[in-house]
């Protein structure tokens, strides 16, 4: 039995998963830094529950991340019996991880740049944050689509 | 079964969807930091901002169609027809106009409509011309769109 395809689809889901974590976490200290020079000390613990929400949106990506690790795994049978997985399959689900490895980083520091000043509109003018919080969301669009288009990818490749 | 030729088919299809994408987030973050700014001075200007910030993101959809497109083209969608390596790069040089003409169309639309949302901010009556702007942008990723389908159409394939 041959590894390499085996050896390039976990190069593959270590990668999606490390790229999307690192993604959201350039993501979330964007949104807490420009946060924390935005508000004083005893405001920000009063908005503390709807602040978290918004911080906790850049940090998605990773998840999906994490899914697409989870699926690739199970795509090569990498939980119990290991399927016999060509070199050539293995460059299949390379490249059906392109959209989790590339399209998460920016959406996410993106992401993290818009959050930032809403955490300030939050402590101004709480009665309309459910309406500042759909900027933000615009974006998280994308990541969405992407895992969308690893999944599918992933689903008919034959190993 | 060979399936180099569908794994070089779906290079194509996932760097398309995906540099649209990850344009389109783009665009649609820059837009959307006027947008914040100017809905923490007036938020009675949301929906008109909505409106421009959402404009950026259509290439990000164009590209994830023009995935389907070829998905449905090498039968990934139900079983995955055997295609050669030649074929396989055709798709690939197919996606093209998705990896490139769409990504800088959407960055740039997010630049014109960022501007858009100053001129709503001073004039809230004119998001008509504001859009206009934007949407002369949105020609050239319809037209990416449009070279993607009719290329990926005329490859023989099967």
């Amino acid at each position: 039995m041959a590894y390499e395809g085996i050896v390039i689809a976990m190069f593959v889901a270590v990668l999606s998963v490390t790229l999307s974590a690192l993604g959201s976490f350039v993501g979330m200290g964007m949104a807490r830094q420009a946060y924390e020079r935005a508000v004083a000390g005893s405001e920000r613990q009063k908005k503390f529950g709807k602040v978290l929400i918004l911080q906790l949106l850049p940090c998605t990506q990773s998840i999906y991340g994490f899914l697409a690790m989870l699926l690739i795994m199970f795509k090569v049978g990498l939980p119990t019996t290991l399927k016999d997985v060509s070199p050539t399959a293995g460059l299949a689900i390379l490249f059906a991880c392109l959209p989790i490895m590339i399209c998460n980083v920016p959406s996410s520091i993106w992401q993290g740049k818009l959050v930032a000043p809403c955490g300030e509109f939050l402590v101004k003018r709480p009665e309309k944050s459910g309406k500042i919080i759909i900027f933000p969301l615009i974006v998280e669009i994308y990541p969405v689509l992407s895992l969308l288009a690893t999944i599918l990818l992933l689903k008919e490749i034959p190993v | 079964m060979e399936i180099i030729g569908l794994a070089i088919a779906i290079s194509g299809a996932a760097l398309g969807a995906t540099l649209s994408g990850a344009a389109s987030a783009i665009g649609c973050g820059l837009v959307g930091q006027a947008c914040t700014g100017v809905t923490s001075e007036d938020p009675e200007k949301f929906g008109a901002l909505l409106i421009l910030q959402v404009l950026p993101g259509t290439q990000g959809i164009y590209g994830f169609l023009a995935m389907f497109w070829v998905m449905m083209k090498v039968g990934l969608l139900a079983t995955p027809i055997e295609l050669t390596l030649h074929q396989g790069f055709g798709l690939l040089g197919a996606c093209i106009p998705m990896m490139i003409g769409n990504p800088i169309s959407a960055v740039w639309q997010g630049k014109v409509a960022t501007n858009g949302v100053a001129l709503i901010a001073k004039r809230p009556e004119e998001l008509g011309k504001a859009m206009i702007f934007a949407v002369i942008v949105e020609t050239y990723a319809v037209l990416s769109l449009l070279v993607t389908i009719l290329l990926v159409n005329g490859i023989p394939v099967g």
